[in-house]
């Protein structure tokens, strides 16, 4: 019974949280695009695309070097199956989607990267890119986030 | 007469960018990036990555999409089969010609599924710049490491050697760190920077170390940057600064753990008691946006602590007493970060181990101020 009440009453307080932290997500400043990858009709020595599962999380790692540019090194995108859905869509869907080219995203994530190094960790926004992917039904659509974008918090 | 040919040389002296190498024996390209005129694996070229053993060549994931066609027709008694099932290279499925089953009628295409398919390829050595051959490369790089250390390095070499390194000896310390191990993301960084210190004393204002992760709900991004404190990497024990290191890194841990694995907890009523404690808090956290803080230390004195203390000792070779490794790894654990309707519970946890190993809080306090102003087996200056 203690546990039960317990539970509850953590439960009640979490729900509160939960909304704050929503709501404190929803005022973030994002970026974001889509692009269109399509591995399979590349030849493996010439892609720099390379994608990687682990857990609940696939990656997909493009192949350009920043050092400089902590975001433009290896710039990583990922989602978790846990929170997001791969949408399905047609051709005529995906004609009307704005979608970039390779060196308009290097470009667009050249200038996230510097303004992102300028930015203080805690006022950092996120970087999101919408891959599509050929796929039987037509075209498979997830948002993913490029690794080290957005807003950080301190623990200790 | 034939036309003469001409052939231009071209050199690579200042040459930057990426080549594609083809073997004309067997037909397979290779990417090379060079730099300054020579050849070199990329994720070697970030100088930060200091522990990084540099391969010459190296292993890559390539994937290929196959779809399974399966096609139907209708009954001929003259002609099999009725059905027809291909897998393509390609993710497009392609009608049978009328060679299928020896006669010519339509075929009705009734599922197509795509599936990928990864290979693990070892790409070799690029010949080098004087046109020589490959060279090396005959089996992939064993033990990459790509744990950022260089900017703690910088400024304290042996907290680097004597501390990280040592402890990344210990098999239980590494399976934590392992996820940050690979040259693929989350990175692990460490740095050290001025941290909230006091002179003397009173250690519960003491900040020994922090670790930056990502805020927002739902993120993907696993990756920490841990910072030690300036003032305790020089006035510390080095039992202190471990239990630090090792306090830190379970930061990092639990983060990666959370959002890689995630829990299978969805809704309170499918709360299963039997399962670790870390179970239903990883839920919560993910459901409801528990403090990181809170989270950490809760998971650190209840699922992580009894490993950490033997770490510690290992780390130690015994050292000290082993109530000296608990009280070490105890320090800190009670901060739920202001969460002050959770901070009664947090308190009940912390006390339970102090409980279990009779120690007192003036103990405590007494073993902190004797490691954090040490007077002996502090980091030396120099560390060959």
């Amino acid at each position: 019974m203690k546990v039960t009440i317990k539970i509850s009453f953590v439960f009640l307080v979490l729900i509160i949280t939960k909304a704050s932290a929503q709501n404190r997500q929803a005022s973030y400043k994002a970026d974001s695009a889509y692009y269109l990858l399509d591995t399979s009709k590349t030849l493996a020595s010439d892609r720099i695309w390379h994608t990687y599962k682990e857990g609940l999380v696939k990656s997909y790692e493009l192949e350009i070097y920043a050092p400089c540019l902590q975001l433009m090194n290896k710039p990583t995108f990922s989602y978790s199956s846990r929170f997001q859905q791969i949408k399905i869509v047609n051709e005529d869907v995906l004609k009307s989607i704005k979608i970039l080219s390779l060196p308009k995203l290097i470009y667009r994530l050249k200038q996230f990267s510097e303004e992102d190094q300028d930015t203080k960790s805690t006022e950092k926004h996120p970087f999101y890119l919408y891959i599509i992917e050929p796929s039987s039904k037509g075209f498979s659509i997830v948002k993913t986030q490029l690794e080290g974008s957005g807003p950080k918090i301190i623990v200790n | 007469m034939g036309k003469a040919i001409s052939i231009t040389l071209y050199s690579l002296k200042l040459f930057n960018g990426r080549l594609v190498l083809t073997n004309l024996k067997e037909n397979k390209k290779t990417l090379v990036s060079y730099l300054n005129g020579k050849p070199y694996l990329p994720s070697n070229k970030n100088s930060i990555h200091t522990n990084t053993i540099k391969p010459s060549a190296w292993e890559e994931q390539n994937c290929r999409y196959y779809v399974t066609c399966t096609w139907v027709t209708e009954e001929n008694p003259n002609c099999s089969p009725t059905y027809y099932s291909n897998t393509d290279g390609d993710d497009f499925c392609y009608e049978p010609d009328n060679t299928v089953g020896g006669c010519y009628y339509y075929w009705d295409l009734v599922s197509s599924v795509i599936d990928r398919q990864c290979d693990q390829v070892w790409v070799p050595d690029p010949p080098d710049n004087t046109g020589g051959g490959g060279q090396g490369g005959d089996s992939p790089p064993s033990n990459e490491q790509v744990v950022h250390t260089d900017s703690l390095a910088a400024h304290f070499p042996c907290a680097v050697k004597l501390i990280l390194d040592k402890l990344a000896e210990n098999g239980v310390y590494a399976d934590f760190v392992q996820p940050f191990t690979t040259s693929q993301r989350p990175d692990l960084t460490w740095t050290n920077a001025n941290l909230n210190w006091v002179p003397n004393g009173d250690s519960g204002n003491i900040k020994l170390g922090s670790t930056e992760v990502d805020k927002a709900l739902n993120t993907v991004n696993r990756s920490a940057s841990i910072t030690l404190n300036t003032s305790m990497l020089q006035n510390s024990s080095q039992l202190m600064i471990a239990a630090t290191a090792i306090h830190e890194t379970l930061h990092a841990y639990i983060n990666y753990q959370i959002i890689t694995g995630g829990p299978t907890f969805t809704t309170p009523p499918d709360y299963d008691p039997n399962k670790p404690w870390l179970y239903s808090v990883d839920a919560y956290a993910y459901m409801f946006g528990l403090p990181s803080n809170f989270r950490d230390h809760w998971a650190m004195l209840d699922e992580y602590f009894d490993r950490s203390v033997q770490i510690l000792k290992q780390f130690d070779n015994s050292a000290h007493l082993d109530n000296d490794y608990v009280m070490a790894m105890l320090y800190g654990l009670n901060n739920a970060d202001g969460f002050l309707s959770m901070q009664g519970s947090l308190n009940d946890e912390y006390k339970k181990i102090m409980s279990r190993y009779k120690i007192s809080q003036s103990q405590l306090d007494a073993f902190w101020n004797t490691q954090l102003y040490a007077t002996s087996n502090k980091l030396p200056n120099d560390c060959p």
